[in-house]
């Protein structure tokens, strides 16, 4: 290294004394050759932007149903048709008089072999290990297996015996006002006593697609929301996408190097022609052990085709020995759940990514899931308090802003015009902010301790500024207080605790039973309340799911999920209108705020858009704050894009310079200090808050893009908002947008 | 070594930490720190998605980007070069039915193609209207050597029209060609290996020649703007990443990069190099060989942009989007500079100009945007040096870890300390040795100090302690009245050997910043205490073990009480030094380094006459002791080593026994 360094401070001598003296003429071409006109277009070409809508083609001329289909059952918008042999469906939109098929027609036309054409015709596709532990697959088609099929009311229930498995279940499909309903009830599985069932497909091909069919597209619930449109541009990929609902479970899955993020919306959605026809569905039941997998021509077949995967049983690691060497295994028990599916059809102008984004938000509405709260715009803060670095002798604690710290800074921003402010404080914890998890009070001194931080809040709520103390419900630290190592801790299936490894600055980390999550919520809401504290910002606990597995005291994801939902809805009822980070949509009806809201998506090569999916679903009912903008490297996109899915942007900041973090485990933190970040905040604010304080409370009603790199987003009060991230201008009958920058306007009437 | 890093880096992100990346990038970017250590960093390049529009490259080999950004595109699947143009559309096919297996392409400017064809051993010019204008085959001079084979893999051109010609398996380096296909020599020869394990190997082969020492074979080539050509070499230990000038030899540090296995170069038109590895992972180095960036990697089936199954080649447009050919995969991938990375490139062309002080305004944004940024923080200090500001120069310099740089700084800052204060501080010492050696005089006159030394009586541990001093002039002496027992005492020795781990933290915390090796960033007590006690307790019970059974006379004690003493000069010395250590340059480095060596060969011959007089030997006799001393210790080690694997095992097994058992039951 050393020589590098001598090197490098030799040459440029030599070089500046024959350059010495260079002209101005030099710098400025140097310079300007660097910041040339870099094509933006190839940035929002790109799949991180939403693209043009293709033109439409003809709506295909759909084939009379026939034979083998009997009419099941009928309503004003839908009829329902479907095999008794395969219990293939067939379903006509009288409106669009189109035919969704969960089959295919004339299947001898494309390139499929005998196993593929049995998984596509077949209404259920399973899974199963057989007596020596070999995995195979059976379609209802493959023996012809029996199934028994009785009309209901409102479509039909089919009893299928798989023949060559000998395993049982029951198929139930209605017909409903809004599309189809798929059940298969748990009580009525029965694998006999030779095999074990694994997993169970449902109509895998419906809303398929031929690679060279119609325009249209397939959504993904990735990031904010991805697009796979059909065409050659999402054909590269050679393995299909695949995604656990609500990310792994901790305890079948060692953490893996993956930075994808995580699907958190049990939906995903299929478009044959924009603003023709397309199909919502929702895993209304059973979402907790299903994988969303999404394949594209080239990968297995010459479709377009998505479906979730159902898993009985997971296969898991048992180590055996202290190497970590040992065996795969399934799991004995069978997960119990039922498959709850429900397809909306939707058509004309619902049958986009908008619309699939609206009914899903009705739907939430209706449920309860869902809540109308406060949407006001805000600027989140959320400061470092203090970190711990491990000394020659004892620990030491590094205070990185105190209270008075924040307290200034808010001064300072008020005096400059903004007080509109969300503050999260992290690192208040004695401590410091790492390994001391799960533990709260008392505070650190080094940030003034408690005397100081209760003052701040009052001050602050005097002044009507939030502020929300960061905490964590499911996360522990080894060696932190606050939880009994031996009984809290929740067990992977292979019974050993679920934890990530240590790190050369994390201790070990644990992961609490939900039982003990939600003890521990509730004694901190008091703990809060007695010192007149009132806001929380919880981490992991809205986004992380998991079963545990010690003995005797098992629990599924979905006991998790119901106790983390009761854990959501006390917090809101004893503390103020809690924050919560990319909460689950279950953990959304105790969730006032969404912080670290995703904007982008995985960048994955099948997908060729991303679109505010989540966003559309969210705004004006839950505020939502981005990641933190300090971070990023290109911030005038970004802000953009802020302005564009409706996000309150938020930063990472700290009094100190991150110089002091060094040797912590906030070493990576290598932009935070207030000072340096003072006037982004304040210019980034000016732009965002004129345009999003237009729409507080309102709902999004439409996303379109007009123009490649130019997006229109209309909102419930008429205003619509265009985003231009081209080096052009836009300009149309009502509106101009200068190049990289938004506007609003009150009356758009289209492009 | 660097790699494996990286590897640990992605592995570690699973760990809490803050989200400081864009979720959209499936790969981290990693800098170096001021301190040499891995950080994550902002997003220097995003992944855009595949470059060309239609889908038809089968194996794409390599990219050449000629000046009006349109791509050429080397396939040796279709057997064929495709032009594209900077947005991805398709424009010509060249050379369709005509070339084998061609593998690498350069384009002049006059817009001929050079292809190297590996299946056909030839290079094949064609001109833009797809016309083969000369082949060069093998050169038939003798100098290149009837049985070297000729197999090119790639070619570049420079401005006069030389050919240089990467051939397979060619370790006489890279084969120079001119325009009309006659040898002119071999060029940018890499050198023999002669690292330390393969000398081992070869020591301990019977079969000579199992070990070629023919050197390696460059794996492909770059030419910059300049004309200057880059070559990288698969398998070698050093010079993976070599910059060559005219007469072939390699401009960038030996030990640029270790354990990687490159697999193309491209050089931006600020001499900036990026270089893609097996795994996909692309390097950038500054042009003086700076590591400055890591980013992307191999895509482990998750199929995201930005992410390579099996890169192929690397190329960079004059926009300073970087083009990434994946032979798997048949595509191009395009990444896009972010703002950031634009701050640091002209950050970058300035300072390479030796414009410091109008590259500051650039290092100052990259410092907001990322503290710790080590390059940042150097060219800063350069500035500053050259605006005389060395108090500022000093603090960037240290924040940079650049000694050199410190010390030209420190350097500056001491001569004008030494004008201000010398004539005073020569006033104090003359003063001072006036007053000592008039106390002199008046003692040899009087006895002053005589009487007073006399009167106050020295306690026997002060004396044994003082007695440290005396083995500097007489070693042999001073051993005997240890073995005597007439000085120096357990309880001395003790104070001593704490004395020794004392001087020995403070020569390691305190040493000056120009001097001091990771500084004290790294210090693990149990270590540091490890390294200075672990070789004096193993010398102590190996020297006793190996004497008793050789007629050695001394007991546990002395040779406990010796070893100390025979650390003297470390004791007395070792201090001062790293005191000194603190006001000199690197210009007097020579000052620091032989001193240190000094006290260490002192002790080492004190040491010596220490276990000759202790056991009271003859000189063969106490070689053979010390010879034996030292196969003894490494005995220990190597038994302690053996009983640790041994008892873990054991350890192991009985662990698997009852879990497996609690598994199965």
């Amino acid at each position: 290294m050393y020589k590098k360094w001598c090197l490098l401070l030799m040459i440029p001598l030599v070089l500046s004394s024959s350059v010495a003296g260079a002209t101005e003429g030099t710098k400025e071409q140097a310079v300007e050759e660097i910041i040339a006109e870099v094509p933006q277009s190839i940035f929002y070409e790109s799949n991180q932007f939403t693209q043009t809508t293709p033109d439409q083609t003809e709506q295909a001329d759909q084939e009379k149903i026939g034979e083998p289909y009997e009419l099941m059952a009928e309503n004003d918008r839908l009829a329902l048709y479907a095999d008794p042999k395969t219990l293939a469906i067939k379903t006509l939109n009288k409106k669009t008089g189109y035919v969704w098929n969960s089959g295919l027609d004339n299947i001898d036309d494309y390139r499929l072999n005998n196993t593929w054409q049995q998984f596509v015709q077949s209404a259920v596709t399973i899974d199963y290990i057989d007596q020596r532990g070999n995995s195979k697959t059976e379609s209802i088609q493959t023996n012809s297996s029996q199934t028994m099929v009785t009309p209901t009311e409102t479509g039909f229930r089919a009893f299928i015996l798989f023949i060559g498995s000998n395993i049982e279940m029951t198929l139930e499909v209605d017909l409903t006002e809004e599309g189809l309903s798929f059940h298969i009830p748990n009580e009525k599985i029965d694998e006999g006593k030779r095999n074990l069932l694994t997993s169970i497909q449902l109509y895998p091909f419906l809303g398929a697609s031929f690679k060279t069919g119609q325009e249209g597209y397939m959504m993904i619930p990735d990031g904010s929301g991805a697009l796979i449109r059909y065409g050659e541009k999402s054909q590269f990929a050679d393995a299909p996408f695949s995604a656990s609902m609500y990310g792994r479970d901790l305890s079948f899955s060692n953490p893996s190097g993956s930075m994808n993020q995580p699907v958190s919306l049990p939906v995903y959605g299929v478009v044959h022609g924009t603003n023709q026809n397309g199909l919502l569905t929702v895993i209304e039941s059973g979402e907790h052990y299903a994988d969303l997998s999404a394949y594209t021509p080239g990968v297995s077949t010459d479709f377009y085709w998505i479906t979730p995967k159902f898993h009985y049983r997971y296969n898991y690691f048992q180590p055996t020995s202290r190497d970590m060497s040992g065996v795969n295994v399934y799991q004995d028990k069978r997960n119990e759940f039922d498959i709850n599916m429900q397809v909306h059809v939707l058509e004309n102008e619902m049958a986009d990514y908008t619309g699939m984004a609206k009914t899903y938000r009705e739907k939430l509405l209706a449920d309860g899931d869902l809540i109308d709260r406060e949407d006001q715009y805000k600027v989140r803060l959320e400061y470092l308090g203090s970190e711990m670095k491990s000394g020659l002798l004892w620990n030491s604690v590094v205070p990185v802003t105190t209270a008075d710290q924040v307290k200034s800074h808010v001064d300072e921003l008020q005096a400059s015009g903004l007080s509109d402010l969300f503050l999260v404080y992290r690192g208040w914890t004695k401590g410091g902010q790492s390994n001391t998890l799960p533990a709260t009070f008392p505070v650190e001194k080094d940030i003034g301790g408690e005397k100081a931080l209760t003052d701040l809040h009052d001050e602050l709520k005097d002044d009507g500024i939030p502020l929300y103390l960061y905490s964590d419900f499911t996360s522990a630290n080894k060696g932190a207080k606050g939880y009994d190592g031996s009984k809290d801790v929740a067990r992977k299936a292979n019974s050993q605790l679920i934890l990530w490894n240590e790190t050369k600055y994390f201790n070990e980390m644990y992961f609490l039973k939900p039982g003990v999550s939600k003890e521990h919520a509730a004694d901190s809401a008091e703990e809060f309340s007695k010192r007149g504290l009132s806001r929380m910002a919880v981490d992991s606990t809205g986004y992380l799911l998991y079963s545990d597995f010690e003995k005797d005291k098992e629990s599924t994801r979905e006991e998790a999920e119901a106790e983390y939902k009761e854990l959501f809805a006390s917090l809101g009822e004893n503390t103020d209108a809690p924050a919560v980070y990319n909460p689950n949509p279950y953990a959304w009806s105790g969730t006032y705020h969404y912080l670290n809201i995703p904007m982008y998506s995985s960048n994955y090569m099948m997908t060729t858009d991303t679109v505010p999916f989540l966003q559309i679903v969210l705004k004006g009912f839950i505020p939502y704050y981005s990641g933190y903008i300090n971070f990023q490297s290109n911030q005038q996109q970004d802000l953009l894009r802020l302005a564009e899915y409706g996000v309150y942007p938020s930063y990472y900041v700290t009094g100190e310079s991150p110089e002091v973090l060094a040797d912590t485990a906030s070493y990576d933190l290598f932009t935070t200090q207030f000072s340096v970040w003072k006037e982004d905040i304040l210019s980034k604010n000016n732009r965002l808050s004129e345009v999003l304080k237009q729409v507080e409370n309102e709902t999004i009603e439409q996303h379109e893009v007009v123009s490649p790199g130019v997006a229109a987003v209309t909102y419930s009060n008429g205003k619509t908002i265009i985003v231009n991230y081209t080096m052009e201008k836009y300009e149309d009958e009502n509106a101009q947008v200068e190049p990289m920058e938004f506007e609003i306007f009150d009356q758009w009437e289209g492009a | 070594m660097k790699k494996l890093l990286f590897v640990i880096m992605v592995l570690t992100l699973v760990a809490p930490a803050v989200e400081t990346y864009a979720s959209s990038i499936p790969y981290p970017t990693v800098t170096y720190e001021d301190d040499g250590t891995e950080t994550q960093t902002q997003t220097t390049f995003l992944p855009l998605g595949q470059f060309q529009k239609d889908n038809s490259l089968i194996n794409p080999e390599d990219l050449f980007i000629d000046a009006e950004d349109q791509v050429y595109v080397v396939d040796s699947g279709t057997k064929s070069v495709i032009q594209y143009s900077p947005s991805g559309e398709k424009i010509k096919e060249f050379g369709a039915g005509v070339l084998q297996q061609p593998t690498g392409l350069y384009v002049t400017e006059e817009g001929d193609l050079f292809v190297a064809d590996y299946g056909a051993s030839k290079i094949v010019q064609f001109n833009q209207k797809n016309e083969i204008v000369k082949e060069f085959e093998k050169p038939d001079s003798p100098l290149f050597g009837s049985r070297s084979n000729f197999k090119p893999t790639n070619v570049v051109i420079d401005r006069r029209g030389n050919l240089y010609v990467i051939s397979e398996g060619s370790t006489n380096g890279i084969i120079q060609l001119s325009e009309d296909g006659e040898f002119l020599g071999f060029y940018g020869v890499n050198r023999t290996q002669n690292a330390f394990s393969s000398v081992i190997q070869e020591m301990l082969s019977l079969d000579t020649n199992l070990f070629s020492k023919n050197p390696p074979a460059p794996q492909n080539i770059a030419i910059d703007e300049q004309g200057l050509l880059y070559s990288i070499t698969q398998g070698a230990e050093i010079e993976l990443i070599k910059k060559l000038n005219v007469a072939g030899d390699n401009m960038l540090p030996l030990d640029i990069a270790s354990d990687i296995s490159y697999v193309d170069i491209t050089v931006d038109k600020h001499g900036n190099m990026f270089v893609i590895d097996t795994d996909g992972i692309i390097h950038e180095f500054d042009s003086f060989g700076n590591l400055l960036f890591l980013f992307s990697g191999p895509d482990e089936g998750y199929n995201q942009w930005g992410l390579s199954q099996q890169a192929s080649s690397i190329a960079v447009d004059s926009n300073g989007f970087l083009y990434v050919a994946d032979r798997e995969r048949g595509l191009i991938q395009r990444f896009g500079p972010t703002a950031f990375m634009n701050e640091v490139h002209a950050g970058i062309a300035l300072f390479k100009e030796g414009l410091y002080v109008e590259s500051r305004e650039y290092w100052e944004n990259v410092l907001d945007l990322n503290t710790s940024f080590g390059l940042a923080h150097t060219a800063m200090g350069r500035a500053y040096f050259k605006e005389q500001r060395y108090e500022e120069a000093l603090e960037q310099f240290t924040l940079a870890n650049d000694r050199s740089g410190y010390s030209e700084a420190f350097w500056e800052r001491r001569h004008a300390w030494l004008q201000n204060y010398l004539g005073l501080s020569l006033l104090i010492l003359i003063g001072l040795l006036i007053a000592w050696s008039s106390l002199k005089y008046a003692n040899r006159k009087t006895g002053i100090v005589a009487g007073v030394r006399k009167k106050v009586p020295v306690p026997r541990l002060l004396k044994d302690l003082a007695f440290v001093g005396y083995f500097i002039k007489h070693p042999v002496d001073g051993f005997y009245y240890i073995r005597k027992q007439q000085r120096g005492s357990v309880l001395s020795a003790s104070i001593l050997y704490l004395l020794l781990v004392i001087i020995y933290f403070y020569s390691r915390l305190q040493t000056g910043f120009i001097f001091s090796g990771a500084g004290g960033s790294d210090f693990v007590l149990s270590r540091e205490l490890l390294i200075v006690l672990g070789p004096v307790v193993l010398f102590i019970i190996s020297n006793y073990l190996v004497s008793t059974i050789n007629d050695g006379q001394g007991r546990f004690k002395d040779i406990y009480i010796g070893t100390i003493y025979a650390l003297a000069p470390y004791l007395i010395f070792m201090v001062p030094i790293t005191l000194l250590s603190n006001v000199i340059t690197l210009n007097e480095a020579f000052l620091y380094q032989y001193s240190v060596v000094l006290i260490y060969g002192w002790c080492l011959m004190i040491l010596y006459f220490m276990v000759k007089e202790i056991h009271n030997y003859m000189i063969s006799e106490t070689v053979r002791n010390i010879l034996l001393t030292i196969f003894g210790m490494i005995m220990l080690v190597l038994v302690g080593f053996i009983l640790y694997i041994l008892l873990n095992q054991v350890i192991d097994f009985l662990f698997s026994l009852i879990s497996e058992v609690m598994v199965r039951v």
